[in-house]
């Protein structure tokens, strides 16, 4: 009898308990739209350069983040190619005054991480940084301790002097099973409660997307999926609207063509979402990045291509995104890649580092070299443009890092009087 | 070190050791053995060997073992324990079946969505438990009370109940012990 009645209590105390915490949860809350408007005029402005500058070793999937000084700081990872044992997330910082990137240096190794989280960690992936709304920077990036990229997990670092240091890093748990496949690569975004969107996608068995909502403590407050496995969508972002509304673009991993980026939209801040659809964005299975100016039009970045990534388009739409157009092609290799022979190739490498970047101009034997180890084989190269990131400073300005050959993480960044004047260029 | 690596790790630890005191060989042992066995065995599976412990590698493998699991070792770990409950059994597997599968994104349905705080959620699973605590059925009652209470003051990483109530594990051990138990019941009936 007592035994059932001390059980009785228990079940009382720990569903009070139970109750209690979730009826103190967040409730969902609308999205913290803030979009930058130009303050001053300035003349058209575009600059290229590479983030990176470490050569003989792969790099992939930049993200960045502008500081609170107005320069802006890059993560990647580089190893000696994706998912080595080696791989480690790296990073570098601009300054648009000097016009020039830092040097580059280690923020976190998987064996630091492996003892941080007291568990085994077999490879790190990709990082995204994002600034939370108590003003410190956090750091998202994946990890996988079982498998390829399908047994991923994402770990998350806060700073509070803008990445110069780290807090110990910390598993997010999103997935009942084994706690696999969450992966990151979209910008986050905010909710007016500060609590954070992570646009995240899961890949093992069948492949779809999802948002999680972080605390501003970083717990996990939820998990929405935006589209069930056999879509095949991946690496949602999130293009606001305004405080409700936003469409979701994804890339599109299915067979069944055509080959277009996934959409999805909200008319409530994320309670409810539309069922998938193509969009007409071409995409051919590759990452793309896009952001909400003042006036409401899109701005993307993507291989704007049915298969392949040799060329990268930077694309706006001033439809909320039903229809696209292209401002300029920051890549266009489709061409030389018909004649990518390892000679034609180094002679093409050799002309486009200087014009990337003069400073590499000065180790181009070595950085052709470099590109050609990555991505030469049996005298035979490819070209690949790739993960775009791109992100709007205070002052209105445009910074897109993306993936060059996997040899480095190129950054094009201009002004929107630039925009304008290419969309004038393109209209007449 | 995080309080939630230390929960994690003492669960992961606390399972292997209890496996391996199953060991028909050691079953006999006295209980000064045991101890010092078990004593032994704990260093050896928390000690870092190259900056990486045994537990820790486990943990990268099978993540934080859930509460349920955890009871259930403890509450079966007499050599004269009651097994476990074919309700009980029942109820992990199925509630495994449709958390697995959703979680794998069969549909646009994401069972483990619920598991963040939801109240029907916690509805639901007090009412299995106040159902289970009129059958006396002691185990599966303090089992989800316990996870509950374990969510509740964040004892592990995750926030969500369902890492609490459930884990991989322990669902194929529900699975494998339901069919073994199926093939016995068929043996005997075939022997009637």
């Amino acid at each position: 009898m007592k035994l059932r009645v001390f059980i009785l209590l228990f079940i009382g105390i720990a569903f009070a308990s139970g109750f209690y915490r979730a009826s103190h949860l967040a409730p969902s809350a609308p999205f913290q739209f803030s979009p930058i408007a130009v303050t001053e005029q300035t003349a058209a402005h575009f600059e290229t350069h590479f983030a990176s500058s470490k050569l003989f070793i792969q790099v992939h999937a930049a993200s960045a983040v502008e500081l609170k000084d107005g320069r802006i700081r890059s993560y990647w990872f580089s190893g000696s190619r994706e998912g080595a044992r080696d791989v480690e997330i790296h990073s570098a910082i601009f300054d648009p005054l000097l016009s020039r990137w830092g040097d580059e240096h280690v923020v976190v190794t998987r064996e630091q991480t492996q003892q941080s989280l007291h568990r085994y960690i077999s490879k790190l992936g990709n990082p995204v940084a994002v600034r939370a709304a108590d003003g410190s920077l956090r750091l998202f990036y994946v990890t996988v301790s079982l498998g390829g990229w399908a047994g991923s997990s994402i770990t998350s670092m806060i700073s509070t002097d803008d990445g110069t240091t780290w807090s110990t890093p910390k598993r997010l748990i999103t997935s009942p099973f084994l706690n696999i496949s969450t992966l990151i690569k979209g910008a986050p975004f905010l909710y007016q409660d500060g609590t954070l969107g992570l646009p995240v996608y899961h890949e093992f068995i069948s492949k779809f997307a999802e948002i999680l909502r972080l605390d501003q403590q970083g717990n996990v407050l939820d998990k929405q999926r935006l589209a069930a496995g056999g879509v095949g969508t991946l690496q949602p972002v999130l293009l606001m609207q305004d405080e409700q509304r936003a469409r979701v673009l994804m890339r599109y991993d299915g067979i069944a063509p055509p080959y277009r980026a996934i959409t999805v939209t909200t008319q409530n801040a994320g309670k409810n979402w539309s069922s998938p659809k193509k969009s007409t964005m071409r995409n051919s299975d590759a990452a793309l990045t896009g952001l909400t100016l003042a006036d409401g039009r899109l701005l993307a970045v993507s291989n704007d291509l049915e298969r392949g990534r040799e060329a990268l388009s930077l694309m706006i739409s001033s439809d909320v995104g039903e229809t696209w157009q292209e401002v300029a092609k920051l890549e266009d290799q489709l061409a030389a890649n018909q004649h990518a022979d390892q000679k034609n190739y180094a002679e093409n490498i050799a002309t486009l580092i200087p014009q990337t970047d003069a400073l590499m101009a000065e180790k181009l034997a070595d950085a052709v070299e470099s590109t050609e180890r990555t991505t030469c084989s049996n005298g035979q190269c490819r070209y690949e443009f790739s993960y775009p990131y791109m992100i709007q400073t205070q002052r209105a300005d445009v910074h897109v890092v993306y993936t060059w050959n996997r040899t480095f993480i190129k950054h094009v960044s201009f002004n929107l009087a630039w925009l304008e004047q290419q969309l004038n260029h393109a209209n007449h | 070190m995080l309080i939630t690596d230390l929960t994690g790790l003492a669960g992961l630890a606390f399972a292997a050791l209890a496996l391996l005191l199953r060991w028909p060989r050691l079953v006999g042992l006295t209980d000064f053995h045991r101890i010092t066995l078990a004593a032994v065995v704990l260093l050896a599976l928390l000690m870092p060997i190259n900056g990486l412990s045994v537990a820790e590698f486990l943990r990268g493998m099978v993540g934080d073992l859930s509460v349920t699991t955890l009871l259930l070792l403890v509450l079966t770990s007499r050599k004269n324990s009651a097994p476990i409950a074919i309700a009980t059994l029942l109820l992990i597997a199925s509630l495994g079946i449709i958390l697995y599968v959703t979680a794998l994104g069969f549909s646009s349905i994401d069972a483990y969505r619920f598991g963040f705080g939801s109240l029907p959620l916690l509805a639901g699973l007090i009412t299995i438990a106040l159902l289970a605590w009129w059958q006396k059925n002691w185990a599966l009652a303090l089992a989800i009370s316990l996870a509950v209470l374990a969510w509740s003051v964040g004892y592990y990483e995750s926030t969500n109940i369902w890492d609490y109530l459930l884990d991989p594990l322990l669902f194929i051990y529900a699975l494998s012990a339901l069919l073994r138990r199926s093939l016995r019941g068929k043996k005997m009936t075939e022997r009637k």
